[in-house]
Formats: C-alpha cells, sequence, structure tokens
C-alpha cells in the first residue's frame, strides 16, 4: 500500500520536474530540473524492479553526464534566454504538436490494453551480467568503440588548435 | 503500474520534443534531447517489466552509453562555436566553419 503511493508521488514529481525542463529559461535552473527528473525516474526503475539500471541511471546519469553539462555551463557563464525573439509561429505550433502527440500516444496506449502481472519481478542481476557479455557482446564492443570515437572527436573538436 | 508508466514516457518526450522546439540556446536544445533519451528508458524499463524479460533493460545501459557520447561530442561542438561566435544562440550561427 505504501509502496504504491510512494510509486505515484515520484511519478508525479517526475512529471513535475519534467516540465519545469521545458519552463525553465535559465540553462542552470533547467539543468537541475533535468538532475529531479533523472533522479525520480532511478526510483521508478527500482519500483519495477530494474534495480541495476536504477543505480546505473544514478551514477552514469546524474552523476557523468549531467555533472559535464554542468561544467560548461558554469564554464561558458550563459544568460538566462530572453523572452522576445521567438518565432511567434513556434509559439503556437509548440503546444499543439505536443497535446497531438500525447492524446494519440495514449489514445494507442488505451485502445491495444493487454494483460498485465500482478506481481513485482525482480531482475536478477546475475542473469542480467551474463546475457551482456555472451549474448550482446557484440554490441557491447560496438558501444566501447562509439565511447572510445567520441572521446577522441570531443577532445579535437574543443581543443584550440590541432 | 504499467499503463501509468507509459502515459509518464508519453509525457516526457512530448516535454522534451517542446524544448527541443521551443528554445533557442543550444545547452537547452540538448537538455530537451536528454528528455527524450530518458523517456525511451523509462519506456524500455516498464516493457520489460510488463514481459517479464529483462533484455529491454538491457538496451537500457547502450541507451546510457549513446547518451554519453552524444553529450561528449555535442557540447564540444557547442565550446567550438561558442568560442569563434561568443554565442549560445544558434540564430547565429550562420556559417558552420571556422
Amino acid at each position: 500500500m505504501i509502496e504504491s503511493a510512494l510509486f505515484y508521488i515520484f511519478l508525479v514529481l517526475t512529471l513535475i520536474f519534467g516540465l519545469f525542463v521545458a519552463l525553465f529559461r535559465s540553462p542552470l535552473y533547467s539543468l537541475l530540473s533535468l538532475l529531479g527528473v533523472i533522479s525520480c525516474l532511478s526510483v521508478l526503475f527500482y519500483f519495477y524492479g530494474a534495480t541495476f539500471i536504477s543505480f546505473v541511471q544514478l551514477i552514469v546519469y546524474a552523476g557523468g553526464i549531467l555533472v559535464l553539462f554542468l561544467f560548461v555551463i558554469m564554464l561558458l557563464k550563459l544568460e538566462p534566454e530572453e523572452k522576445s525573439g521567438e518565432h511567434p509561429a513556434f509559439k503556437v505550433l509548440a503546444p499543439i504538436l505536443f497535446f497531438a502527440f500525447t492524446s494519440a500516444g495514449i489514445g494507442i496506449l488505451f485502445v491495444q490494453r493487454t494483460e498485465i502481472p500482478k506481481e513485482r519481478f525482480i531482475m536478477p542481476i546475475s542473469d542480467f551480467s551474463f546475457k551482456l557479455f555472451t549474448d550482446y557482446g557484440l554490441p557491447f564492443e560496438a558501444i566501447t568503440l562509439l565511447l572510445l570515437a567520441s572521446a577522441v572527436g570531443a577532445f579535437i573538436l574543443a581543443k584550440r588548435k590541432i | 503500474m504499467i499503463l501509468e508508466g507509459l502515459i509518464l514516457s508519453i509525457f516526457l518526450f512530448g516535454l522534451g520534443f517542446i524544448t527541443f522546439l521551443l528554445r533557442r540556446n543550444l545547452i537547452l536544445m540538448f537538455l530537451g534531447i536528454e528528455l527524450i533519451l530518458n523517456s525511451a528508458n523509462l519506456a524500455f524499463v516498464v516493457f520489460s517489466a510488463k514481459n517479464q524479460n529483462w533484455e529491454g533493460a538491457l538496451f537500457v545501459l547502450f541507451s546510457i552509453g549513446i547518451a554519453a557520447a552524444e553529450a561528449a561530442v555535442g557540447l564540444a561542438i557547442f565550446i567550438s562555436a561558442y568560442r569563434s561566435f561568443k554565442t549560445s544562440y544558434i540564430d547565429f550561427f550562420k556559417i558552420l566553419r571556422f
């Protein structure tokens, strides 16, 4: 009972932080709201039973990627975006697109409703890592190559002179 | 529990999408892309919890790796563009060379 209440509290908190990401004009406030979204999402992953993914989300996403964004924002002294100068068509078009997309998605969900398992199924980490290094070995190596290439590319791009 | 997670994933995708469309500050557009990636991660986890099969949750690891690569290259491009144009607004990025 209390677990289900906590689940819904974190669901609403994620939505509120997501709204803050879209509505804040200052990059720093928007980034901190994204940090809130990611922390709440990691709690939701825990409720769905994916414990390992929940910790990876906290450690890698919040601790690695968002801190990289924070460093860049603090290095460059960015000012908040001013209100004027936005193209007026986008201001009308974007909420229309948002509501059209969300209502279409939710409509599809309610049309294709299927049976839902009742009990919570917790992910066994040993099976998970076994599958990661046997069946999904090739994608894993591809991701490592991608990370290496992006590290070298970022270094070359951010350097003043090669 | 499954349905609510999917609805939240749809809403997060929409919010990220309008962040990407409405903002002209490059770093805010990157934050919108991160929000979209997170909504995809949530959908992966919800579907794997529904099917009782954790191969979907494996792809969240790959998705986080791709997000890290995207953030590194994107921020490097952003820093080099900021250095040559002295602004972060994409309206001023008219010539994409040094």
